[in-house]
């Protein structure tokens, strides 16, 4: 597998440390874990897809609650499937590196957290998101009145202009308030 | 100057005005004269040798005549093979050649190399004509083969017959063809060529005086020194050069008074190439010509250009072309380094045979290619431009008259994307948008001038340079793969623990290093080259009595005392480098050198304190700049905890339960919390007052436990040190202060938390209420241990008691006490140290074993143990306040405190990962990684209170250690300042008046109060920003609910029409009803 890693071109290895926040060593790794993930005779091509049940195969996202919809949001795919180019991981991997800035980190953790795709939290979101983090089974769910209580709380603090949902730049107010976010929305290979 | 030299700028010097004269012949003329003139000077020059130059020239017609094809290899190969043969003629019998036979010789090498080239390519783009019948894109190329006649006067044209500059046929040829000679001009731009040739021949002309090149083949010149030797060779150089800048101006400007590659401006020539676009003279327009076809030389630049690719750039430019285009992408290597050095191989061969030569122009590629890894990329990029070079060049081999190393296109687009990466990194967008915003970017290439590319270049190699580093530094951090890993699986708040640790543990590495540098090493020279003994104290008034101190052990040791020993720090141990009655007072004064051990010692333990706590401040401001950046007005928990909590870095099932479960816990607990404050708020009267007085009677209960740990502490050091003995029991007894002092650590804190939980504070509260009890129990028991001892050493303060009367201090109990002080510490760290080890091993271990092995009810209640992140610092911090209180009395504490928190790293690791569930509540990380620097600083301040006590008011032993002499250990510092030049003495008086620090005090107050107005506007900023949003907010409100009311009357589609670059935006935000598709 060694040998996989000089694959990526010089020119397009440079590329790539432009674009994203990682350093060469990292790209390189990235596109060694990458590449073990692809079928052998699809190893040659750059943008090859790969479905994103393999991609959740990695430990580093295995047991992530949010793995499948940091898939969906990195994935450039047209049907939709949550599966990666290299490029896309390369993103990923940028997005939850540890030089990238607080706002891309926001943007990105915001689009991850709103589960219907249609750009704000609203309460099926908040639900949904209170549910990853403690646990989708029954005996691990907050019980109906203190989800209640809990979004209604959450909407009370976060919600300013108070229109039931809370957008990308209420979002971001809170995460910017929040100095342990940038050290915990962290995936490094 | 030598008559060669004499002859040469004859010729030239001639050559100029008589240019003028050939503006005025007409083309057949032109040509006849010129080779006429050119033919009598080589024969003037070279005589017999000019058969060489023109059997050369014979010999390259023939060569085009017998095949067009390959007649640029063939002639390059014949010209070449024939310069080898020229240079070696001596030895064929033939006579040596004139310099000038040499000169013409190497010209016209050049000349018949490219001529073969436009003659090749003269009849691709007929053949190419004839097929496609297309306009060629190549410029201005030949219009007829040329004959023999053509190809002689050619080579034997008057100008630059032996000083260059390079010309192409086809120059020659336009120069012949030019419509009107005279009205091109001519005087300006040859005069604006030569004016400043006089400087440089008067600079040559005085430079060379004083530096003759002679003087270097002498022996004289090799007894120098080196670096005069190396000077010399840049005068030297310079002379080199100004006499080609002056020698080669000249050249230019006879070519100018000739009217030679004069081509109007937007022809945009090349040096040696010509024009490098078509160009159709606008008639309305005067035509502006430039001589820049044979412009060989760039005197400015040449000389201070920053890169060596530049300075080649700028030197002998139409050599410089020929090489570009007709030797480097011929050459027989792909990478961009090969070909340029085989280039400048062939360049050094073009020159002449000698090994300097190929030892000069082959370091050039050497340099170049350092250049480009400098730069980074640059390397890289030229490698694939020259790829796209080559393209060209097949095509139309002469059409890409540019000439550089590095064409500027494309470092311009890499200059440019010297700032651009950060703005693209930051797009949170997909590769392939990102990649196609950088291709546009690129594309806009910026006019740059020379000063700011080149600071944009070293911006960007500074940059990358601060990358490279960090990166390389990433590799050496201590423990960085470890704490990862702890990270990864037990979060932040575990790891903020071990972060801790290791800040720590380089804390004491570098006190010990200052330590070792400034007291251990002069102490261990000094010792080692015996030539200083102590200062005894000899003053009459002091008594006998007082200096006896023998603490060498008497007779043999046997194993059980040795160890005994190491742990208490006496016997052996006593009498060496680890405590301060081992150190002397040398004071060891040279010719010019002393070094004062004392003032050594004081300083050097001074300095250790104000460098821990600039680290700890430096480290608090980091944490605190963090906190304040995060705003005063905290965000409700809720949203913080539900957006952010989430540790992406877990990995494995393990921990993500355990953190859902936490997360879920703490969410549960603060709902539960907002019930109990709604039920407190509705209690009534009565109620409050029972819940206070409760909480008041535990809060008595709980500082008489700690004031009873106290009284246990203070009773058990007075005994441990009135007893002594050797057994096993006096062990116990040594050991006493610090079991007791460990014991009360475990209970009353464990105490304490079981009664907080009757206090019904929130559950919050009540961690920072346990935690601030059990700082105030670790660290006051300290304090109460040192005060015992204090009150020991000095009698309970009272000097006449008899055991103090006679040297102010205990001195029949204490005969050295520094040292004992030390020992008390160095017991301290010792027995904080084993116990860390014990409780892993006897403890944590076996209650896995228990847990994880045994079913029964018991076992699963009670559960692995949790790692109780701030009860661990706690234990750092106590540790590090014990080696600070006995740094003074102990010198090399510092360096085992280092050994024992490295070994209490791993200990921690191995026990976090095999024994320990993560705790079900975590402090936020960066508030409690504050709240652990705060608590240390807490521990230097107790510290540094003991310092300063000991140092001021302490009569230090007379037996034993540096201060014996002295009355204070402050003392040596008024001592010696006596010592100082009296001006500095001034200076130092002065700074510590009041007339300096009154002023300093009322900045100090300004500034505060700057920063505090600043600290507010930024709060008042904020609050503003946030009533804004909220007006924002309802504005947008109110907008959509008046295009709701207006879409609902029919006329829906065109307003959908009409606000739809409104709705663009906030189309996703704003879907409000039905109505709406």
């Amino acid at each position: 597998m060694g040998t996989t890693a000089s694959q990526l071109p010089k020119d397009l290895l440079s590329e790539y440390q432009e674009l994203t926040f990682l350093t060469k060593q990292e790209i390189l790794l990235a596109h060694k874990r990458f590449t073990e993930l692809l079928a052998k005779e699809d190893r040659s091509s750059t943008s090859q897809r790969v479905p994103m049940e393999k991609v959740l195969t990695m430990p580093e996202l295995k047991s992530n609650p949010f793995r499948k919809r940091i898939c969906h949001v990195f994935s450039t795919s047209e049907a939709k499937d949550g599966s990666l180019t290299f490029e896309d991981f390369l993103d990923l991997l940028s997005a939850f590196s540890d030089s990238a800035t607080l706002e891309i980190k926001s943007h990105y953790a915001f689009r991850i957290f709103d589960f219907d795709d249609d750009g704000t939290l609203d309460c099926g979101d908040l639900e949904k998101l209170v549910n990853c983090l403690t646990g989708e089974t029954d005996d691990t769910r907050l019980t109906p009145e203190e989800m209640r209580q809990l979004i209604s709380n959450i909407l009370e603090e976060s919600d300013i202009d108070k229109d039931g949902t809370v957008n990308l730049s209420e979002f971001q107010h809170v995460i910017s308030r929040s100095p342990d976010f940038v050290s915990s929305f962290k995936i490094v290979l | 100057m030598s008559p060669d030299e004499l002859v040469y700028l004859g010729i030239l010097a001639a050559s100029i005005p008589v240019g003028f004269l050939f503006r005025y012949l007409s083309p057949p003329v032109k040509q006849g004269a010129a080779l006429l003139l050119g033919l009598s000077i080589t024969l003037a020059t070279c005589r017999i040798h000019t058969l060489h130059s023109l059997l050369t020239v014979l010999g390259t017609w023939a060569i085009i005549k017998f095949s067009w094809r390959s007649a640029p290899s063939l002639s390059l190969g014949w010209t070449f093979l024939y310069l080898l043969f020229f240079r070696l003629a001596t030895l064929f019998g033939l006579p040596s050649p004139t310099p000038f036979a040499n000169a013409i010789q190497l010209l016209l090498t050049l000349k018949m190399v490219s001529l073969a080239n436009e003659v090749q390519t003269f009849h691709l783009r007929k053949k190419e004509d004839v097929s496609s019948f297309s306009k060629s894109s190549v410029i201005g190329g030949l219009s007829q083969e040329p004959s023999l006649y053509d190809v002689i006067s050619y080579s034997y044209c008057y100008i630059g017959i032996m000083t260059g500059p390079f010309f192409r046929y086809q120059t020659y040829a336009d120069w012949l063809q030019q419509p009107s000679p005279t009205s091109l001009p001519g005087r300006d731009p040859c005069l604006n060529r030569l004016k400043l040739v006089p400087l440089y021949g008067v600079l040559f002309l005085a430079v060379n005086a004083y530096f003759p090149l002679g003087y270097v083949r002498t022996e004289e010149f090799l007894e120098h020194h080196y670096f005069f030797r190396l000077f010399y060779m840049t005068a030297v150089f310079f002379v080199f050069r100004m006499r080609f800048y002056a020698a080669w101006c000249g050249a230019e400007a006879s070519c100018i008074s000739a009217g030679l590659g004069c081509y109007p401006e937007g022809a945009l020539s090349k040096p040696g190439g010509g024009p490098t676009v078509e160009y159709s003279p606008d008639p309305d327009t005067p035509v502006v010509y430039d001589f820049k076809t044979i412009q060989n030389i760039d005197c400015y630049n040449t000389d201070f250009c920053v890169k060596v690719r530049h300075g080649m750039r700028y030197w002998n430019m139409t050599v410089q072309w020929w090489l570009h285009h007709y030797i480097y992408p011929n050459a027989p290597f792909k990478g961009y380094t090969l070909r340029a050095a085989w280039t400048m191989f062939i360049s050094a061969y073009w020159h002449g045979i000698h090994a300097g030569y190929y030892l000069s122009f082959l370091t050039i590629p050497v340099c170049i290619a350092a250049e480009s890894a400098l730069e980074g990329h640059g390397y890289h990029s030229s490698q694939q431009s020259l790829r796209l070079r080559n393209r060209q060049s097949t095509v139309a081999d002469q059409s890409s008259p540019q000439f550089n190393w590095n064409p500027s296109p494309t470092e311009e687009g890499e200059e440019r994307s010297s700032d651009t990466p950060r703005n693209l990194r930051e797009l949170p967008m997909p590769m392939g948008l990102k990649k196609a915003i950088r291709q546009v970017q690129q594309m806009k290439v910026p006019v740059v001038s020379g000063w700011q590319s080149w600071k944009m270049n070293k911006a960007k190699a500074l940059r990358r340079f601060g990358e490279d580093a960090g990166g390389a530094l990433a590799y050496v951090t201590l423990w960085r793969r470890a704490l990862h890993k702890i990270g990864g699986h037990f979060g932040g708040g575990v790891q903020s623990y071990f972060l801790f640790l290791r800040f720590l543990v380089v804390l004491n590495f570098l006190s010990f290093l200052l330590i070792a540098a400034f007291v251990l090493i002069p102490n261990i020279v000094f010792q080692s080259r015996g030539s200083s003994g102590n200062v005894e104290v000899n003053n009459s008034d002091v008594p006998s009595e007082c200096t006896v101190y023998d603490p060498n052990p008497q007779g043999l040791v046997d194993f059980y005392s040795y160890f005994i020993d190491l742990l208490t720090g006496t016997g052996f141990m006593e009498y060496s480098y680890l405590f301060y009655g081992y150190y002397n007072n040398t004071v060891e004064v040279r010719d010019d050198f002393s070094y004062n051990i004392p003032i050594a010692y004081i300083l050097t333990a001074a300095f250790y304190f104000i460098f821990c706590l600039i680290c700890i401040i430096i480290r608090m401001g980091g944490v605190i700049r963090v906190t304040v950046k995060t705003g005063g007005r905290t965000v409700g928990g809720y949203s913080m905890l539900v957006f952010t909590s989430w540790d992406y870095g877990l990995q494995g099932e393990r921990g993500t339960r355990l953190k859902q479960n936490n997360i879920r816990y703490q969410l549960q607990v603060d709902l539960e919390e907002e019930q109990l404050k709604l039920q407190a708020a509705s209690l009534t009267l009565a109620q409050t007052i029972g819940l206070y007085s409760l909480r008041v009677l535990l809060n008595i209960i709980v500082l008489g436990l700690i004031g009873g740990a106290f009284y246990c502490i203070f009773l058990a050091t007075e005994f441990s040190q009135r007893e002594s003995g050797t057994d096993f029991l006096s062990l116990a007894v040594q050991y006493l202060p610090s079991i007791v002092i460990t014991a009360s650590n475990f209970l009353v804190p464990f105490l304490c938390d079981q009664i907080a939980l009757l206090e019904r504070h929130s559950p919050s509260t009540t961690v920072i209420l346990a935690l601030l009890r059990a700082v105030f129990l670790r660290m006051v028991s300290l304090g109460v241990l040192i005060f015992t001892l204090w009150s020991r050493i000095t009698c309970e303060g009272t000097t006449d008691s008899p055991d103090c009367k006679l040297c102010s201090y205990n001195y029949k109990q204490y005969p050295c006490w520094e040292t004992s002080v030390g020992q008390e510490m160095y017991k301290l760290a010792m027995f904080d140290f084993i116990t860390v080890i014990v409780v892993m091993i006897l403890v944590e271990f076996p209650r896995r074993m228990v847990v994880d092995h045994c079913s029964c009810k018991l076992a699963k209640f009670v559960g692995r143990q949790e790692f109780v992140v701030p009860q661990n610092v706690l234990g750092l911090v106590y540790g590090q306040t014990v080696v600070w209180t006995g740094a003074l009395f102990c010198p090399l504490l510092p360096l085992i405190n280092t050994i024992k928190f490295i070994i209490i790293f791993y200990c921690k690791k191995i026990t976090l990962f095999y024994n320990c569930r993560p705790a079900d509540r975590t402090f936020r990380s960066t508030s409690s990684n504050f709240f652990f620097l705060l608590v240390l600083l807490f521990g230097w301040i107790l510290a540094s209170a003991t310092l300063i006590y000991s140092v001021a008011q302490i009569h230090p032993s007379m037996s034993c250690g540096p201060f014996r002499t002295f009355t204070m250990m402050w003392s040596v510092i008024p001592n010696s300042f006596s010592s100082l030049s009296a001006s500095t003495q001034d200076f130092l008086r002065y700074i510590g008046s009041q007339a300096f620090s009154i002023p300093l005090f009322i900045l100090s107050c300004v500034v505060l109060c700057y920063v505090a107005a600043l600290a507010a506007v930024y709060g008042k900023t904020v609050s503003l920003l946030r009533a804004q949003l909220k007006l924002e907010g309802r504005d947008k409100q109110f907008l959509v609910k008046q295009i709701q009311e207006l879409s609902s009357a029919s006329r829906r589609r065109e307003m959908v029409d009409d606000h739809s670059a409104y709705m663009d935006i906030d189309m996703d935000t704003y879907r409000t009803g039905p109505e709406w598709e």
